[in-house]
């Protein structure tokens, strides 16, 4: 009988068995602490998505973390309300302390609980619905709030910067079937070129994380202990490896800025140009200066706002069809400003005609309540809070929620 | 430390293995629990858009 060969070299020191027992044991733990974390809310004072705990700065928050946040701040005894959308419902230019959804929250009372989930450049299906759609079943009181602009909506997939959170909910199993978006994810995974890292990243990132949960644990580290690597928002040490709870929510206040420095002429010529144009696209003029729609647009729009959102989930959801600053309107010729109105008019009859709650904003704003061409000031955000809230209540109404 | 003066001689050398082999394995499974911890992170860092140092490699 042959006695086994003594190993050498490294294999003198390593066991092949050991090593592998020891990296499955280490991602198990890691799996299981990445569950475990994100079952409890660490963003505690969270106020909204402020761009040190966003994309912009290569933090990504996952679903589950959202959801926490949701848990933390709405009883099972209250209707939840999500805020989605872009940046103007996020509230840029609105400090912390006074930005539109603090005001929401006011007017609608305890009976409800406002989360704001916006993001900057979000489209309405984007993150915050998202995360409203995963909790359908465990705050199924709830009304889900984004923007959109005249005749436009998004893909059933949302935009490129925030899918991470809509691959993260759908390989976790925690959408709803939607077939026009279960293609659209089909074919944008069937289309991903795999020399493309960013979306093969996305698409095997989601997968695995599906497993291994390593977003929610390597979020509560950067979170909570230590950010680990410098990003272009924040590239020099010491701060940008400092957690990000480190990092308060320090949106700028349009009401400090003075007009000229947000007026420059250079923004103006801009702005007004895009005011101008903004329902442009959508109508021809007749001889009379009144206004016909073109042939396609109301169609188009009726399509990619029906895909936009699962049938289910459109009367719980709330679009704002929002205006541009009068400073910039009131420079423009009656019939524009008689197209703006008429768009507006003909885009909110479309979503309600699809089964979603729509409302218009902006309208009796004045130029106080802009901070630009579309963001709201404290002001503008109050109003618009008021608008919401009525609305909210009667769609609240309306859905049983809340008995009158 | 045990002292193997006080263990039979012909148990010597088969302790001595046994020992180093079970040092062996503990050591694996450490540097293995760390490879996990680097894998892991590694996952992380490629689902962001600011890509990790690996990716130079590419």
């Amino acid at each position: 009988m042959s006695t086994p060969e003594k190993p050498t070299g490294p294999a003198r020191l390593m066991s092949p068995l050991g090593f592998a027992l020891g990296m499955a044991a280490g991602l198990a733990l890691l799996a299981w602490k990445g569950r475990e974390v994100a079952a409890h809310d660490w963003h505690a004072g969270f106020t909204r998505f402020h761009p040190m705990i966003s994309p912009e700065a290569m933090y990504e928050p996952t679903v589950d973390e959202m959801c926490s946040i949701v848990r933390a701040r709405c009883r099972p005894d209250q209707v939840l309300v999500v805020i989605g959308g872009n940046s103007i419902l996020l509230g840029v230019g609105q400090p912390a302390d006074k930005m539109w959804t603090r005001q929401l929250q006011d007017n609608l009372g305890d009976r409800y609980a406002v989360v704001n989930l916006a993001f900057r450049g979000a489209a309405p299906n984007d993150a915050g619905a998202v995360v409203a759609e995963a909790l359908r079943n465990e705050f199924p009181r709830q009304i889900y709030v984004a923007n959109e602009i005249p005749f436009q909506s998004g893909s059933p997939i949302g935009i490129e910067t925030y899918r991470f959170a809509l691959l993260d909910a759908y390989f976790k199993g925690r959408l709803l079937p939607w077939k026009p978006r279960d293609r659209a994810i089909s074919s944008y995974l069937r289309a991903t070129d795999y020399r493309d890292f960013g979306v093969m990243d996305l698409e095997v990132g989601a997968k695995l994380d599906s497993w291994l949960y390593f977003h929610n644990f390597w979020n509560w580290i950067s979170y909570n202990y230590h950010f680990t690597f410098g990003t272009p928002l924040m590239p020099h040490a010491p701060e940008a490896f400092w957690p990000r709870s480190r990092f308060e929510d320090k949106e700028n206040d349009f009401d400090s800025i003075p007009f000229e420095t947000r007026f420059t002429p250079q923004v103006v010529a801009t702005d007004l140009n895009i005011a101008r144009s903004y329902t442009a696209a959508f109508y021809r003029q007749n001889r009379d200066k009144s206004w016909t729609r073109e042939a396609d647009a109301l169609d188009s729009f009726l399509r990619s706002a029906r895909a936009e959102f699962p049938d289910p989930l459109k009367r719980r959801t709330l679009i704002l069809v929002g205006r541009n600053n009068p400073y910039y309107t009131k420079q423009l010729e009656p019939e524009i400003q008689a197209r703006d109105e008429l768009a507006i008019a003909d885009t909110l009859g479309a979503l309600e005609s699809l089964g979603y709650g729509a409302v218009g904003y902006g309208r009796d704003f004045s130029e106080e309540d802009f901070g630009d061409r579309s963001h709201l000031t404290t002001s503008g955000g109050a109003k618009l809070a008021a608008i919401v809230a009525s609305k909210l209540e009667a769609m609240a109404g309306e859905l049983n929620y809340i008995k009158p | 430390m045990m002292d193997l003066t006080q263990v039979p001689i012909w148990l010597r050398g088969r302790l001595k293995r046994d020992l180093t082999g079970a040092g062996r394995h503990a050591f694996s499974f450490l540097l293995g629990l760390l490879a996990a911890l680097v894998l892991d992170y590694v996952l992380y860092r490629i689902g962001l858009p600011s890509k990790p140092f690996i990716y130079v490699a590419f």
